[in-house]
């Protein structure tokens, strides 16, 4: 796998119109804020016809779970509620009312990784790092950056739950070699900030990740990067030393492009012991 | 076309080619390197310079350069219920032009919101609008834009009916809004101005990343210009139907001569084509249909001929995606990659008609011209041909050719490696016994030397004709309704060039259903790979008095 070692560039993407907290120069540690703004928008589709309520008007706050709308089914015999995905707030609602955009509310990014602040554009900081980057062979996710769990070999979802359980939340966890796909959806009801691994198989996680699956892309789960290949690979020795000297120590670990899946880089998935 | 002397450069979206050019033709081989998503600078190429023995050369010896990697993305906007003409030919055009599909966008009513969003993350270079825009979704664009700077500005092509304006757009420092005639006249394509607009697009914009590249001044065309340009080269004016392919990885665009212009499409196994852009669920991102972008692993397995499970399949073919310039490291690995080139070119020909126009489909084509990385990628002229032939399933008498290293986009001759043989629209049932033969087939060469074969149902054989060879060929049909393109029961005979292999006799029937039971489809496909000489025939043993005998 391709280690970089030394000082190198890191892009830390920040919403367009968002406010940057620091300045070129400025140093920087892993929770330091670098900027607040908000890059969840979503936008939810209203059934056509009236036979509807909307209970929110455009610049109400809202909270994740909260009945946005109530609609009529079955003739009025039943009622279906509109619930907000995301805290934020209502941005619109469209003038034929076939739909609400929701705007998650502002938050603060930050740097998730030491380093110094090279440069800053209209949607990247540019940070100067040092430290080992270590490129994926595979990964989907947001940028995230936790403590290093080793977990040694951990294959099935049974062992995250008798193993590590709900200790995992904000940590990142490694697994030597081969892991099951469906420890990821238990590593996101357990919070955990991302997976690296040695291989896993690409079937099974396709079946949780496609367009048609129940997380597109990888939304919903926790960051994941593959360093061997697909199917039973184990962590290459030189990644093994770099991880295995920083365990319970912070590291970051980020897909290619949040929100999309990209299965031939640039960008490629990486992971960053600072 | 390449000049006299010089180095040629082919930049593909996954590998990047350097050729010498000796008296215009680029010289075989190439030197590869991969391309990163971006056009290589010159010190990028130094390793295929130093391969080529020209490591002092610079971006001034480059006399003909071709490029995929970095042309402008657009998306497409427009009602398929509405006016699915001008979609098509818009589509056609972009790929002639040399652009890519950034995505479709949903244009019901119901969905201006989404459509923004979906644009937003699209992020396309230009947008071009098949028809007029209004009220709502006009004032959401407007907005859209206006939020963009002068040098982050989106193009706009109004490529609809005349006698509309977009006045909230025209002054948007985010938008550079012009508009061309329509791309349907009274019903019928006129893709002129529609092309020209999207040539000129593609040029400026190509020509500013390949400036930035450091090969500023220097001659080049875009992939699909190119690959179009070739298309009408080899086809010729009174020449039979021809389809050349640019295969990728992950995709493959087909250029089809008709008329005096080209008709082209696109499929891919990530993201859409553009024969995604008329099919039903084209609000869903990216066109997704309801398996999701890539094939079944069960789909993939029914064209191999490797006795394995779904799962391993399903990590080969991962691979193949995540790695797509790495070459096959073993026979599997290669045998998955082209099965994959078979799902595209399957979903590209099975598309076709309903994304571009009936008269004109690959399937149909005579001679089929592939190249493309998504073909070099197999190692084997041979196994690349069977991968044309599988996806496609031409009928008739069609001239495979394979050019893996694109040196034809640069104006080379590609080589011949199969003609197929195959009846129109007959099925074969596995379920039945070896039948009556399908067709006598008759090879007269020079000397006297002459081959009768027998095309059986079921099976594949060949007819070994070496390359540079010619010979006479007639296929006399054993059944009334069996057409091999001189019409039904009558006898094709025709004159027909050697290559690679020879002549394959396909006797898999069209469309090809591979045998239901797995020991037979692996038999069969196993046959079909062993005639284009990528395995060795299966040999039957039998254990005869502690002996194996081969029979």
């Amino acid at each position: 796998m391709n280690v970089t070692p030394g000082v190198f560039e890191l892009g830390r993407a920040v919403p367009v119109g968002s406010s940057v907290a620091v300045q070129v120069g400025d140093r920087v540690a892993s929770d330091t804020v670098i900027a607040i703004g908000h890059l969840d928008r979503r936008v939810l589709r209203l059934p056509p016809g009236d036979n509807f309520e909307l209970l929110k008007k455009p610049g109400d706050p809202i909270k994740k779970g909260e009945t946005l709308a109530v609609m009529e089914e079955l003739l009025g015999l039943g009622l279906r509620e509109l619930v907000s995905p995301c805290d934020g707030l209502i941005e619109s609602v469209n003038p034929r009312r076939t739909g609400i955009v929701v705007t998650g509310s502002d938050r603060e990014i930050r740097a998730l990784v030491p380093g110094l602040i090279q440069a800053l554009g209209p949607s990247e900081i540019r940070l100067s790092v040092t430290g080992h980057r270590l490129q994926g062979f595979f990964g989907f996710g947001q940028p995230a950056s936790g403590e290093l769990w080793m977990a040694g070999e951990l294959y099935t979802a049974s062992e995250v739950k008798r193993r590590l359980g709900p200790a995992v939340e904000g940590q990142v966890v490694l697994a030597d070699s081969f892991v099951l796909p469906e420890v990821l959806p238990v590593l996101g009801r357990y919070r955990a900030a991302g997976l690296i691994c040695g291989g896993l198989d690409f079937g099974p996680l396709w079946d949780l990740i496609s367009p048609a699956g129940p997380f597109p892309a990888g939304r919903g789960l926790p960051t994941l990067v593959v360093l061997g290949g697909f199917g039973p690979c184990r962590i290459g020795s030189e990644d093994r030393d770099i991880l295995g000297r920083a365990e319970g120590k912070r590291v970051y670990v980020a897909g290619p492009t949040a929100g999309r899946l990209v299965f031939a880089g640039p960008p490629h998935p990486e992971v960053v012991v600072a | 076309m390449a000049q006299r002397e010089g180095l040629a450069l082919l930049v593909g979206s996954t590998v990047t080619t350097v050729f010498t050019v000796r008296d215009g033709q680029p010289t075989l081989p190439g030197a590869t390197v991969r391309t990163s998503g971006r056009i290589p600078a010159p010190a990028d190429l130094l390793p295929a310079l130093r391969t080529l023995g020209r490591p002092e050369a610079s971006a001034q010896d480059f006399t003909s350069i071709v490029v995929a990697a970095g042309t402008p993305s657009v998306t497409i906007d427009g009602r398929s219920s509405l006016n699915p003409q001008a979609i098509r030919v818009t589509a056609s055009a972009l790929l002639e032009a040399g652009g890519a599909l950034a995505g479709p966008l949903p244009s019901d009513t119901v969905a201006v919101d989404l459509f923004i969003h979906e644009l937003a993350r699209q992020a396309p270079d230009a947008l071009v609008l098949t028809q007029p825009i209004a009220g709502d979704k006009l004032r959401l664009v407007a907005r859209f834009l206006g939020g963009k700077s002068a040098g982050d500005c989106l193009h706009v092509v109004y490529n609809g009916p005349a006698g509309y304006r977009h006045k909230a757009l025209e002054n948007l420092a985010g938008c550079a809004l012009s508009s061309i005639p329509s791309a349907i006249t009274a019903g019928k394509p006129t893709t002129g101005p529609t092309l020209q607009a999207l040539r000129d697009l593609v040029t400026s914009h190509l020509g500013g990343r390949l400036a930035a590249a450091g090969y500023a001044g220097r001659p080049f065309a875009s992939m699909g210009a190119a690959a179009a340009r070739t298309a009408l080269r080899l086809a010729g004016p009174d020449g039979p139907s021809l389809c050349f392919l640019v295969v990728e990885p992950a995709e493959a665009t087909a250029f089809l001569p008709f008329g005096n212009g080209v008709d082209a499409a696109s499929a891919g196994v990530v993201g859409a084509g553009t024969v995604d852009l008329i099919a039903a669920g084209r609000s869903r991102p990216a066109g997704a249909g309801a398996e999701g972008w890539l094939p079944t692993w069960t789909s993939l397995l029914r064209r191999l001929p490797l006795d394995t499970e779904p799962i391993d399949v399903a990590n080969l073919a991962g691979t193949g995606l995540v790695r797509p310039w790495a070459a096959a490291d073993s026979e599997d690995s290669a045998l998955v990659n082209a099965a994959m080139t078979e799902e595209i070119l399957a979903r590209l020909a099975a598309k076709w008609t309903g994304a571009v126009r009936r008269e004109t489909n690959p399937a149909r084509a005579r001679v089929i011209v592939g190249t493309g990385y998504g073909l070099s990628r197999l190692g084997s002229v041979r196994l690349a041909a069977s991968a044309l032939v599988g996806g496609l399933e031409p009928a008739g008498v069609t001239v495979v050719a394979v050019d893996p290293w694109g040196a034809s986009l640069l104006g080379a001759t590609p080589e011949v490696v199969a003609t197929c043989l195959s009846p129109l629209q007959v099925e074969h049932d596995w379920m039945r016994a070896r039948t009556d033969p399908w067709a006598i087939v008759t090879l007269e060469r020079g000397n006297d030397r002459v081959s009768l074969r027998r095309l059986l149902p079921g099976q594949v054989s060949v007819i070994p004709l070496g390359a540079g060879e010619r010979g006479r060929l007639t296929i006399e049909p054993c059944l009334p309704k069996l057409d091999f393109g001189a019409g039904p029961g009558r006898v094709w005979r025709g004159e027909v060039r050697g290559g690679t292999i020879g002549l394959v006799l396909d006797g898999r029937g069209r469309p090809c259903r591979p045998p239901e039971d797995p020991v037979l489809r692996m038999a069969k496909q196993r046959e079909f790979l062993a005639a284009f000489g990528v395995l060795e025939p299966a040999h039957r043993r039998m254990a005869v008095a502690g002996k194996e005998v081969s029979s």
